[in-house]
């Protein structure tokens, strides 16, 4: 079970609800992925358009635990003005700390995001920070109180899939909160990857939203968080450099 | 009397005194919405008695898809 501040999830996938095709898509890719948890952004809602429909409206979100995000954020103070906002809806107590340092790259910025995660921390939120794959970075955020790391896989939205292991698995190895992947992911072979490298769980958006059939993929990932954290469970065998034979070499039968 | 909402300027109309009210008038009282007034988190069930002044500041803000 995936434990976060003092919550536990059966899911170890957790699930983005941006940038679905429709409404129904999305109802039917949340269902599919089996996630417990799902973000969300907080925006001014459009108080002057008459007769908007609601893309959230399909989903119980009582079913769900919300990780609202501070996206939007590109100092300290935003994201916290961002965090206490959502958490004033009475629906949540958790949250995705993202504050932006490069829109080019949205590379999170570190200080800021250092900084934000302390303030919310003393103010009692459960606190995920989205950050880079820096392992000290990472340490900092964890000595302070925050609850998980969400390290990125690759930029946001890029698909890039996970460009340095290395990196992450030394985050995955002396942390001792959730390691949760999130960013960057393009396909379950990336998400297993992720799981087999000993992350916690894994955080998705585009991957699925914009696939070609996202209720089809959500699925797919569903199965490859769950194919890569047996896989890691059950401890892979070692890379050599020569072949060894699965058949027995003796007792071969030649007429 | 006028309010600042969501970055624009906002003419109340007559027997809007609360945001309660405001919510009322601007047909959005079902849903779920968060209101900073003056950069101040009002909780929700103050709305009722939460008066609003002319030149209030005032954000309203809900939860889109993200990820």
């Amino acid at each position: 079970m995936l434990e976060i501040g003092g919550k536990t999830f059966a899911s170890r996938l957790l699930l983005g609800t941006g940038k679905y095709p429709d409404a129904t898509t999305q109802q039917l890719a949340v269902e599919a992925s089996g996630t417990n948890i799902l973000t969300f952004s907080v925006r001014r809602l459009d108080v002057f358009a008459k007769g908007q429909t609601d893309p959230l409206a399909a989903l119980d979100l009582s079913r769900y635990d919300l990780l609202p995000n501070t996206a939007g954020a590109k100092t300290a103070e935003e994201a916290v003005r961002l965090a206490r906002l959502a958490r004033a809806s009475g629906m949540c107590d958790m949250v995705k700390v993202e504050v932006i340092g490069c829109d080019k790259t949205l590379l999170p910025d570190p200080v800021e995001t250092l900084r934000a995660s302390e303030e919310l921390i003393k103010d009692g939120f459960i606190v995920l920070p989205y950050t880079s794959d820096d392992l000290l970075l990472a340490r900092r955020l964890e000595e302070l109180g925050c609850h998980a790391i969400m390290p990125a896989a690759s930029p946001i939205g890029s698909g890039q899939g996970i460009l340095n292991p290395l990196a992450l698995s030394f985050i995955i190895e002396q942390l001792t909160v959730p390691v949760i992947v999130d960013a960057g992911i393009g396909s379950p072979t990336d998400v297993a990857y992720a799981m087999e490298l000993g992350a916690d769980a894994v955080l998705l958006n585009s991957a699925v939203a914009h696939a070609g059939d996202p209720v089809k993929m959500a699925q797919a990932m569903k199965l490859a968080v769950e194919a890569g954290r047996l896989g890691f469970e059950a401890g892979r065998i070692e890379k050599k450099r020569y072949a060894t034979a699965s058949s027995p070499m003796t007792g071969i039968s030649r007429p | 009397m006028n309010i600042r909402l969501n970055g624009k300027d906002y003419a109340l109309i007559e027997g809007t005194a609360t945001l309660h009210d405001l919510l009322q008038q601007l047909a959005i009282d079902g849903k779920i919405v968060i209101i900073e007034q003056n950069r101040q988190i009002i909780d929700r069930s103050r709305y009722p008695d939460t008066a609003v002044q002319p030149g209030d500041v005032i954000e309203i803000v809900h939860f889109v898809g993200g990820g």
